[in-house]
């Protein structure tokens, strides 16, 4: 779960960091701004779940409070690289010589934690990476030892900045990392001021996996998420949005996605990934054909499964609960295959649903009714 | 074969489960040799005529030539069901649990290496040797004995795959889920060097997918000659969108990534065959075996 700037701001101050000053705003109530009592220089920054805000137009920096106000709601009727805005981070602008990057985050291939340390912050670091890797110090730390000083010093010389000031950041890194399940805590930019680093803004993003053991974590609203996500996600089915106009319904992650690639080499468009997980019952399929039935950007449904634990039997039981004793007011195509096959494409056959046994035949007949009544 | 020899010793955490208990049964009518399981707490009793103990230690001590625990242990439990595991030095450690919190996984796969254990998964379905033995959830009739060596990040498209090549009349050595999370104890290419060694496989299929890149991994080891078997990819993933986890935790196309069609056009430079759809891996088996009989004449 990828928090917010102010969220993931508030976990730094809780760790004894230094953050710019500031207030949050919501959308119902922009007359918060009243109750500010910072010091301008200003800026206004768009709470939204996504990266590249400041070329989208999500950060304003204004001379005075009169000048926030006014900027304000126009933030607020912005749409930030397809997120509303729901929120506004009004802050002190403080202004530095250098901006420093620094991060945290679980390295993948290597099976350790990743340490870096930008000598040019406040820009994306995929893209300094690039144009001036001399600029990037990475360390790789084993999570068996953890941060030590020597690993603080290289960071210490290679951004120029005294231990003392630099050490308390990276230690608290990890604690926020390894006390609270971060995948990622990144702060881009920090700055050095006088005798304090403060840090200009931050991106936290906790382990899903993690979160039953940090209730309060758990407890912050989703996010990232489309309409039909959150939907779906309470229904429990593991469900992204696409933008066409085929629903998929399949069981595990590599069948399902290997699916929805067959359907686009067929020369059709995908509209969900759907995965109804391991052993399905009737009732998860029938929850899963009313959720697509019911959205209008999908033309036809397209139900992909190989039963291991998931038996066709029951697949076929939940499709035809969901049509009732109504005609499909779109066109279903399945394919089964594994356990109970059989029974299942007979019962599908008998209650008028096209089963078959070949995937790719099941996907071009797909792809062809699109636009066709059913 | 790999992993597991026909008559290995098998131990199972979380025994007493609804699926612990499910898989035991399953594992043994597929002749896997489960010798004992472990439930805190319910020593004494038995799942399937296998004594249940309350740890791994009581068990070795009944059962020392154990070599690999299969653990159907819940998400909250797993860090200490493991760690007892890797502690009583069991060799091999296949974690079938999805939502294990990452920095437990990252935690202990770096542990299990210092102390000599192999961890496979989390989040797998295990591996099956058809006719010889399994360990894990796969269902044994969507495979057939054989020479292919099957890799997998991902459960369901691994049955469909054994499945297809059973259809075809091709059969596997063994099959093994390395698992959809983002850290797994046992890599692709680690896998992949496994069924070079066998005597058993001759070619090596491995199904990929967005997320990571241990396939930019194998790629490079199949460059280097490390690999001479050849090696069917097919990469789940091509029409997945960025930034969304597609199903498994780790299948999450990130900004920098190589996106499915980089990770598949990467192998294929590397000399694996590629294979655009599941579907069509079977076809491009038998153009292998083909071309190996032409060669051989």
């Amino acid at each position: 779960m990828r928090l917010y700037e102010y969220e993931s701001k508030e976990i730094l101050k809780e760790y004894g960091l230094s953050i710019s000053r500031g207030i949050v705003i919501s959308r119902d109530h922009p007359e918060e701004i009243e109750q500010q009592d910072l010091n301008p220089p200003l800026v206004l920054k768009a709470q939204v779940p996504v990266g590249g805000r400041g070329k989208a137009g999500g950060i304003i920096k204004v001379k005075n409070v009169e000048e926030a106000k006014r900027q304000l709601l126009s933030l607020f009727d912005k749409n930030i690289n397809g997120y509303a805005v729901q929120k506004i981070l009004l802050e002190e602008e403080i202004l530095a010589d250098r901006e420093l990057y620094l991060s945290l985050s679980i390295n993948r291939q290597e099976k350790s934690y990743s340490l870096v340390a930008g000598a040019l912050g406040g820009i994306d670091i995929e893209e300094i990476a690039k144009s001036k890797p001399d600029t990037i110090l990475k360390l790789s730390i084993s999570p068996l030892r953890l941060i030590n000083n020597f690993d603080v010093l290289a960071i210490s010389n290679h951004l120029s900045v005294p231990m003392v000031r630099i050490d308390p950041i990276v230690r608290q890194l990890f604690s926020i990392a390894v006390e609270l399940d971060a995948e990622l805590v990144e702060l881009n930019p920090f700055v050095i001021v006088g005798n304090t680093s403060v840090i200009l803004d931050a991106k936290i993003i906790i382990d899903d996996s993690a979160l039953f053991r940090h209730p309060l974590l758990n407890e912050l609203p989703p996010r990232g998420k489309t309409k039909e996500e959150e939907e779906a996600a309470r229904i429990g089915l593991s469900y992204v949005s696409l933008n066409g106009n085929i629903g998929i319904i399949g069981n595990g992650a590599g069948l399902t996605m290997a699916t929805m690639d067959l359907l686009q080499s067929k020369g059709g468009h995908p509209a969900d990934f759907l995965d109804v997980g391991a052993g399905a019952k009737s009732d998860i399929f029938r929850k899963s054909i009313h959720l697509l039935m019911k959205n209008d950007r999908v033309k036809v449904i397209f139900v992909n499964i190989f039963g291991g634990l998931t038996r066709g039997d029951e697949v076929a039981k939940g499709i035809i609960e969901a049509l009732g004793s109504e005609p499909p007011k779109k066109p279903i195509v399945v394919r089964l295959a594994g356990t109970n096959a059989i029974e299942g494409g007979e019962l599908l056959r008998k209650n008028g649903v096209s089963a078959y046994s070949s995937p790719l035949e099941a996907a071009v007949s797909a792809v062809s009714r699109v636009g066709s009544t059913p | 074969m790999i992993i597991l020899h026909k008559d290995t010793q098998i131990l199972v955490q979380g025994i007493t489960g609804r699926e612990g208990t499910f898989h035991t049964r399953l594992m043994m009518e597929s002749g896997a040799n489960v010798v004992a399981g472990v439930t805190p707490g319910r020593e004494g009793s038995s799942v399937e005529s296998v004594p249940v103990y309350n740890t791994i230690n009581a068990a070795l001590s009944k059962h020392p030539h154990i070599k690999m625990s299969v653990v159907f242990v819940p998400p909250a439990q797993c860090f200490d069901a493991i760690l007892e595991a890797i502690d009583a030095g069991l060799q091999w450690v296949t974690v079938i649990t999805e939502g294990i919190p990452v920095k437990d996984t990252l935690w202990l796969v770096n542990y299990a290496r210092y102390k000599g254990s192999h961890i496979i998964g989390p989040n797998c379905p295990g591996l099956i040797s058809p006719g010889k033995t399994k360990a894990g959830i796969m269902p044994a009739s969507a495979f057939f004995p054989g020479d292919v060596g099957l890799i997998s990040r991902s459960g369901t498209l691994t049955y469909e795959v054994g499945s297809g090549l059973k259809e075809n009349g091709f059969g596997v050595s063994t099959a093994v889920g390395i698992g959809g999370d983002p850290i797994v104890g046992t890599s692709l290419l680690e896998a992949t060097m496994m069924f070079e060694a066998d005597s058993e496989t001759n070619t090596i299929v491995v199904l990929g997918e967005i997320g990571g890149d241990m396939e930019e991994e194998l790629a490079s080891a199949i460059k280097e000659g490390a690999i001479m078997k050849p090696v069917v990819a097919f990469m789940a993933g091509m029409t997945a969108p960025p930034d969304k986890k597609m199903g498994h935790a780790g299948a999450i196309l990130q900004f920098g990534a190589s996106s499915a069609k980089d990770k598949l056009e990467l192998l294929v430079a590397a000399g694996a065959h590629p294979a655009r759809t599941p579907w069509e891996i079977p076809d491009v088996l038998k153009e292998i075996t083909q071309n190996t009989i032409s060669l051989g004449k």
